[in-house]
């Protein structure tokens, strides 16, 4: 339980808040590069600021506020030129970095136009991803963590919406006894519902947890009943990298996988879940695996139900039945919460910082640190024993339109 | 929880935390000044339990 004004300093995002600021530290993933491949610009909604992602007509992209300061159209409809995007409405024209610098119909020698900005932020690609950084300079460097980095590797990405702050899904991946419920005892709850009886190996019982800050984060361990303490499971753990993305281990393949919780607004959040799978060697990855494969993850029936017969839809189902913003002043938090509170002392210390003009957690400005950022994973997580098609199949990959092709390759040649 | 047991700032300001967990018949109030940095848990006692001193000339 906490105060409502210390609730509202850790889930207000927008500009010029205290969160806000910290958030803004950080590079963001905006769009997948296919998605730019047949189109010129996308929308964007991050930090509470409405923006436009676009590619001009030499290649260079860039991400400028949405709304024309002229007369307020959407620049989401403009026409993109050689250096910039022009506004459909009276063609006034914006380079990446937000600077006018075409006003077609004003005279010739006006000079309004140098007195004309909107917002424009850094984009940089990578691992088939654009990301964005909307914080002060010098903006620290991408980060290139693994999963991002790691070559060669199929690569998919799944994604929703979720009309949740980010904070509620985050804390989710600080609390490990969920999984022994929500995706153990209630995944088991729900087969037995539809005929299938079955056990599943997350329903195993946490004899103990800890969470250790490290230089990226938080690196959250469990162990389970019947494990010893040299199990990957409590000697590795895996991490939560500060302060948007969990990325979980395996069942002894060589996947990379982040969940990736991208603050839209106060209220919703972008959810990517960002897979990476690393073929054995000599494997050649086929061709229509080469791209970053984008698709959609459903989390509600026709009939406005949750769709809790699958692990992701059973997280989604719990953060957003705790509504909008968890209401954390009404709260009963036990031992097996430490995690939860970890991070969120940890997110007012690094408020703190930014306030004190330091860098916060996990940037990075040194380049010999950010040539591969290998992240400590589990790589036989007990949970995943189950085998690589078996724990696919009840993850929202069942919804990626290449899954099978996965499946077949990595039952064949294995991964690294 | 309104004030910092180390420095005596106020901690019902935005940018403190106090998070109130329970651990059995425990409250436990885990506590971060954004004044002075101090962290740390403060527990309500239930029950104070101490050893009663030895008396001179026992053994």
């Amino acid at each position: 339980m906490m105060s409502q004004s210390q609730n509202e300093t850790l889930t207000r995002v927008g500009p010029g808040t205290p969160l806000g600021n910290l958030l803004r530290r950080y590079w963001y993933p905006v769009a997948a590069e296919v998605e730019l491949e047949k189109r010129w610009t996308k929308r964007v909604r991050l930090l509470g600021e409405d923006l436009v992602l676009y590619r001009d007509r030499s290649g260079n992209l860039g991400l400028i506020a949405e709304r024309c300061p002229h007369r307020g159209a959407s620049m989401a409809y403009g026409i993109p030129e050689e250096n910039g995007l022009r506004c459909p409405y009276h063609g006034w024209c914006f380079d990446a970095s937000g600077q006018c610098i075409d006003q077609p119909n004003e005279p010739a020698d006006s000079t309004f136009k140098h007195r004309v900005r909107i917002s424009g932020y850094r984009v940089q690609k990578l691992g088939g991803l654009i990301f964005a950084y909307l914080g002060p300079e010098p903006a620290p460097l991408l980060p290139r963590y693994d999963a991002f980095a790691v070559e060669p590797a199929i690569r998919v990405m799944g994604q929703a919406v979720l009309p949740v702050n980010f904070l509620q899904i985050m804390e989710n991946s600080l609390d490990p006894v969920h999984t022994e419920w929500l995706h153990g005892h209630y995944h088991e709850f729900i087969q037995q519902e539809l005929g299938r009886e079955t056990k599943v190996a997350f329903s195993r019982h946490h004899v103990k947890i800890a969470f250790d800050p490290f230089a990226y984060g938080i690196i959250k361990r469990r162990l389970l009943e019947g494990q010893s303490e040299d199990s990957d499971d409590w000697r590795v753990g895996h991490p939560v990298v500060f302060p948007y993305i969990l990325a979980v281990g395996s069942g002894g393949l060589g996947t990379y996988a982040f969940q990736m919780r991208i603050p839209i607004d106060d209220t919703h959040t972008w959810h990517v879940w960002y897979n990476a799978y690393v073929p054995g060697p000599g494997v050649e990855i086929p061709e229509k695996l080469q791209k970053l494969c984008v698709y959609d993850v459903p989390w509600q029936d026709e009939h406005g139900e949750f769709i809790t017969d699958y692990i992701d839809g059973q997280d989604i189902m719990c953060w957003v039945t705790q509504g909008a913003i968890a209401d954390r002043t009404d709260e009963r938090l036990g031992t097996t919460d430490k995690g939860i509170i970890l991070f969120r002392k940890m997110l007012m210390e690094q408020i703190q910082r930014v306030e004190q003009g330091l860098d916060p957690l996990g940037v990075i400005r040194d380049p010999a640190q950010n040539e591969l950022i290998s992240l400590p994973v589990e790589r036989k997580k007990h949970h995943f024993s189950e085998g690589f098609e078996s724990v696919t199949m009840r993850f929202q990959t069942r919804y990626c339109p290449v899954v099978r092709d996965l499946i077949d390759l990595f039952r064949t040649v294995g991964v690294k | 929880m309104r004030f910092c047991p180390h420095c005596g700032a106020r901690m019902d300001v935005p940018q403190s935390l106090v998070v109130e967990y329970w651990q059995a018949e425990l409250a436990l109030f885990l506590c971060y000044c954004s004044a002075c940095q101090w962290q740390g848990e403060i527990v309500n006692q239930v029950r104070v339990v101490v050893s009663e001193l030895e008396e001179e000339g026992e053994s």
